[in-house]
């Protein structure tokens, strides 16, 4: 079943000088089994948005539906413990939540929190830990004596292990090696692919939205800007320079190309059909 | 004359295994260097030990020619600013102003002389509006901002960034490196930068990948790309602009493999 938000909203701080209202009524379908990107500048609203998705906010107006759960203003925390476990939220710099004194009983957290005995907790974790790239010898280790990408691995373990049906990724790769942010995003690729989890990806790399994504939100000032899927999306580069979005490194050049007086089709995404239409367009070096 | 000069540094944080596995470099006065290395490979540890936080287990440090060690530390450190990548761990003042006012005092800068730099540094990374706020309540880019706002007040002659925009959005990091350029082209600001952004490394004068606690490349970025098959045996990338390059080059369209966008722009242009 897909996410539905009707006409969300969402005020901090109500009715204090401080009162800010950073959600203005968003509309979104999320479609179920799909990588959706959600992207704006800091301020837009994105982690105002996925932080309703398990109810770590509540609506100030409007409702969503998910994973069969209504969530509408005035909600009790009670009421949404159990949507925690089907929507997984992996915030900013997941590392720096870890807390537990072996890397065992920080990912074992969770499910014991949701009533698994230490026993089946522990069984979960030795299951989950491959999927992350690690081994068991790592079980016993302190996760602060890991470097920063490992402790990026353990904190998503700790949410994989609940075995979440939506898997919400505020900038999952941000602060990691390139091969290690390949990595990280094949997994969650896998985890799309093979289990069907509806994949929910907060993101300022665009070049991980053009490789990754299905479907693209914009958020601008707590509304909804744009949404498309992907390809219509980076076909119309200049109004997301306009709006202070970054495109992925293609259509940033096919844009300077274009500057320069080439004609090169909207349509075009990758590298080789873009070097076949230049290659029309230049004096060949012998 | 070089800013920093590491001779055979080697350190362990655990008394036994080394992290950080001899490892000699040199940075020249008024470059722009990158470190590249894989998560886990040594870049902060050596960002830290390039500040006298940690003490080596063997080896040696040169800042502007004089040994870093505790008699010389809190001289050194006058000329040597960073940025962490997790601005938490940096903040001391109870607002953005008397954070940004922290280092200048250190610096002795006259008290009437400081409000303007406070806010003229805030404002170079938009923080201006900021400047009453608890550094704790904000949100991590703009915690970035306000350390890096520190580092813009006192302008030390050597200013190490690790990862520090990691957390801004591209509209706030192009603003940011743009100051960050300035300083290093204006004001002759040597630049050390620790970063996974191939697009920065092309950019730099310098550059030298980590694997492991170990120097295992170092030269200009073009050098250090045409090593791609290493590259990515260490977990690292050679960006878009060069695999676009390389293509071309393939293709015989053009003759001379380049590693930005506009060297590809020009390439191509003067073939039209």
């Amino acid at each position: 079943m897909a996410i539905e938000i009707n006409h969300l909203e969402h005020v901090y701080n109500t009715d204090t000088p401080f009162e800010h209202k950073a959600l203005h009524g968003i509309d979104l379908s999320i479609p179920e089994g799909k990588v959706t990107a959600i992207i704006g500048q800091t301020g837009s609203g994105k982690s105002t948005l996925v932080q309703h998705l398990n109810g770590l906010l509540i609506p100030s107006a409007g409702s969503l539906d998910i994973c069969g759960f209504h969530i509408q203003p005035l909600l009790k925390i009670k009421d949404v413990k159990q949507l925690r476990k089907e929507v997984g939220l992996v915030f900013q710099f997941p590392e720096y939540q870890l807390f537990e004194e072996t890397i065992e009983k920080d990912i074992a957290f969770g499910p014991k929190n949701f009533g698994e005995t230490e026993e089946n907790a522990n069984e979960l974790v030795r299951k989950i830990l491959p999927m992350v790239g690690l081994d068991e010898s790592y079980l016993q280790r302190s996760p602060f004596e890991l470097s920063g990408g490992q402790k990026r691995r353990v904190a998503i373990a700790g949410i994989l292990v609940l075995n979440p049906k939506v898997l919400v990724l505020d900038e999952p790769t941000a602060g990691l090696d390139p091969q290690g942010a390949k990595e990280m995003m094949s997994l969650f690729m896998e985890l799309n692919q093979v289990q069907k989890k509806t994949i929910l990806l907060v993101s300022h790399d665009m070049e991980h939205v053009m490789r990754y994504c299905d479907h693209v939100v914009v958020l601008d000032h707590g509304k909804v800007l744009q949404e498309s899927d992907v390809k219509t999306f980076f076909e119309h580069p200049e109004w997301m320079m306009e709006v202070g979005i970054n495109p992925p490194a293609i259509v940033r050049l096919k844009v300077m190309l274009k500057e320069k007086g080439f004609v090169i089709p909207d349509e075009i995404l990758n590298e080789e059909e873009l070097i076949q239409c230049i290659k029309g367009q230049v004096m060949i070096h012998e | 004359m070089d800013a920093i000069r590491v001779n055979h540094l080697s350190f362990s944080y655990d008394g036994q295994t080394d992290v950080i596995k001899n490892v000699s470099f040199s940075i020249p006065k008024g470059s722009y260097t990158t470190i590249i290395g894989h998560n886990g490979s040594g870049k902060s540890t050596i960002a830290k030990l390039l500040i006298g936080l940690m003490e080596p287990k063997t080896g040696t440090i040169e800042i502007l020619g004089k040994e870093l060690n505790e008699a010389s530390l809190y001289e050194l450190r006058d000329h040597v600013g960073i940025v962490f990548q997790n601005p938490d761990n940096q903040f001391i003042g109870s607002t953005v102003a008397d954070d940004i006012a922290f280092g200048l005092e250190n610096h002795c800068v006259p008290q009437k002389e400081m409000q303007t730099i406070i806010e003229e540094s805030a404002k170079k990374v938009g923080m201006q509006d900021y400047l009453n706020s608890e550094p704790t309540k904000l949100s991590g880019g703009q915690k970035q901002r306000v350390a890096i706002a520190g580092i813009l007040a006192i302008e030390p002659e050597i200013i190490i960034f690790d990862e520090s925009t990691s957390m801004l959005d591209p509209q706030g990091k192009a603003s940011i490196n743009k100051q960050i350029k300035a300083l290093h082209s204006q004001k002759d600001r040597t630049i050390l930068s620790i970063t996974h952004d191939m697009e920065e490394v092309a950019q730099s004068d310098f550059v030298i990948v980590l694997k492991d606690g170990v120097v295992r490349l170092t030269g200009t970025p073009m050098e250090i790309f045409e090593h791609e098959k290493e590259l990515e045996e260490m977990k690292l990338d050679i960006p878009f602009a060069l695999k676009i390059s390389k293509k071309l080059v393939d293709e015989n369209i053009t003759d001379k493999k380049v590693c930005t966008l506009d060297e590809v722009v020009d390439q191509l242009w003067q073939l039209k």
